[in-house]
């Protein structure tokens, strides 16, 4: 019976990092300009919004699994505190890291107005790192890092991302050539 | 005495009367809100802006101002539905390939599928069958065991003096919550004669020490009981299941080739 906690653990860590990674392409889209006709930029951008919060959300649930895996030798202050997990240091650092820049980027958002446009943009550009940082530890820490099915779906999701990355980066260019 | 000229707006005509507008649409949303007492709010109702043309005034719906605000509430739906049952989904496969020992996303399918589907000739020794499906045959002539938490690399895993060549055969790679296990078996005149461990779980520390302990003896097991039935070791469950499954399918992957075990 304590197996359905590894269960739920490896399906929320993939459903959170799919929905990170979906989350963080939508946003590069808004910001970038490139959201097409289809739809108008307000819908990528509520679209965007509520991800991110279903992303933190299932993080929530990957991080409550395993807390309360009997076998999983992790528990409430190495799910928190960054570098004190006995197994697997590393891996583990990424992912608390990854889920602090989730928190980061989702809790600045609702009170964004509060924020200089600044100081807002980069609390927010560092859930890019998150991301990142999210796909490693399923990479090191993974149960289902060996299978094939998750290695494509982590470099599918890789590339995604960086297509993304490359395209805000090219329109911010664009933009700073212009003035 | 002449009036003073009236200064010019900086703002053109057509941003105040957008202004205007805006000042409008606003008007009856913040009517509709009340504060803590359940009062309406009086609406300061100033002058229009100087310069504005008069618009109609527009009333929005609730109904629409709250589709404003989630433009995409369909496809957030959509998106929750998703995650949920993919969450679902993928929990009952993971269950479901860790029950029957096999699966998707649990175990892997055999490395090679060994002398199967191999052609072999009549009178052809174990070594030339293993040849020609490709798997790695041990000397006859080396002798010693190297210890299987020591083993990283299955080819160099040797096999104990044995009168006839062994075949190895690798089993399946097993995924654990502490990494994969993988083991590969050398069987000499129907007896399994070494298993070499070629994944183990070893990502940390503690994976390593729990590892060296427990695969030497489970590799004593396997040779002494001739088969997967082997008892768990105390502290490495996890890593005991996969062994023994990883056993188990290279035992099959022999019977398969037309390799019987001796019990």
């Amino acid at each position: 019976m304590d197996q359905i906690w590894w269960y739920l653990t490896r399906a929320t860590g993939i459903v959170a990092t799919v929905l990170a990674v979906v989350s963080l392409v939508f946003g590069l889209f808004f910001s970038a300009r490139n959201t097409g006709e289809r739809r108008s930029p307000a819908w990528w951008l509520d679209l965007h919004n509520y991800l991110g919060g279903l992303a933190l959300v299932f993080t929530g649930a990957h991080v409550l699994a395993t807390i309360l895996d009997p076998n999983s030798g992790i528990g409430v202050v190495q799910a928190l505190i960054p570098g004190t997990g006995d197994r697997a240091s590393w891996a583990l650092t990424w992912g608390v890291i990854a889920t602090y820049t989730f928190a980061i980027a989702v809790f600045t958002s609702w009170p964004k107005r509060r924020f200089s446009r600044r100081v807002w943009r980069w609390l927010h550009v560092t859930s890019v790192a998150g991301v990142a940082l999210a796909g490693l530890h399923a990479y090191q820490l993974g149960s289902d890092a060996t299978t094939v099915a998750l290695e494509v779906g982590l470099v599918a999701s890789a590339a995604f991302a960086v297509y993304a990355v490359a395209l805000r980066v090219i329109a911010a260019a664009a933009k700073a050539a212009s003035r | 005495m002449a009036a003073a000229p009236q200064p010019r707006s900086p703002i053109d005509d057509p941003l105040l009367a957008r202004l205007d507008r805006l000042a409008q649409r606003r008007a009856p949303v913040a009517a509709t809100r009340t504060n803590a007492r359940g009062e309406s709010p009086s609406i300061p109702s100033g002058p229009p802006f100087i310069g504005a043309k008069p618009v109609p005034r527009q009333t929005v719906a609730p109904a629409q101002r709250s589709k404003r605000r989630h433009p995409a509430k369909a496809a957030r739906i959509g998106a929750l539905a998703v995650s949920c049952v993919t969450t679902g989904g993928l929990s009952l496969l993971f269950a479901t390939s860790n029950a029957s020992g096999a699966g998707a996303s649990g175990v892997s399918q055999p490395v090679s599928t060994v002398a199967a589907a191999a052609p072999t000739a009549p009178g052809a020794t174990p070594a030339a069958v293993a040849a020609a499906a490709g798997v790695s045959v041990a000397s006859t002539a080396t002798t010693g065991t190297i210890a299987p938490a020591a083993t990283t690399a299955p080819r160099a895993t040797t096999a104990p003096v044995a009168a006839a060549a062994a075949v190895a055969f690798d089993g399946a790679i097993v995924n654990t919550r502490y990494g994969p296990v993988q083991v590969q078996i050398h069987i000499a005149n129907g007896t399994v004669t070494d298993v070499a461990v070629v994944q183990y779980p070893s990502a940390d520390r503690k994976s390593r020490r729990i590892s060296e302990i427990a695969l030497p003896i489970l590799h004593t097991e396997a040779l002494t009981a001739q088969s997967a039935r082997v008892d768990t070791v105390s502290g490495a469950t996890y890593t005991s299941d996969g062994y023994t499954r990883s056993l188990q399918s290279a035992i099959d992957a022999a019977s398969a080739a037309g390799i019987t075990l001796h019990a």
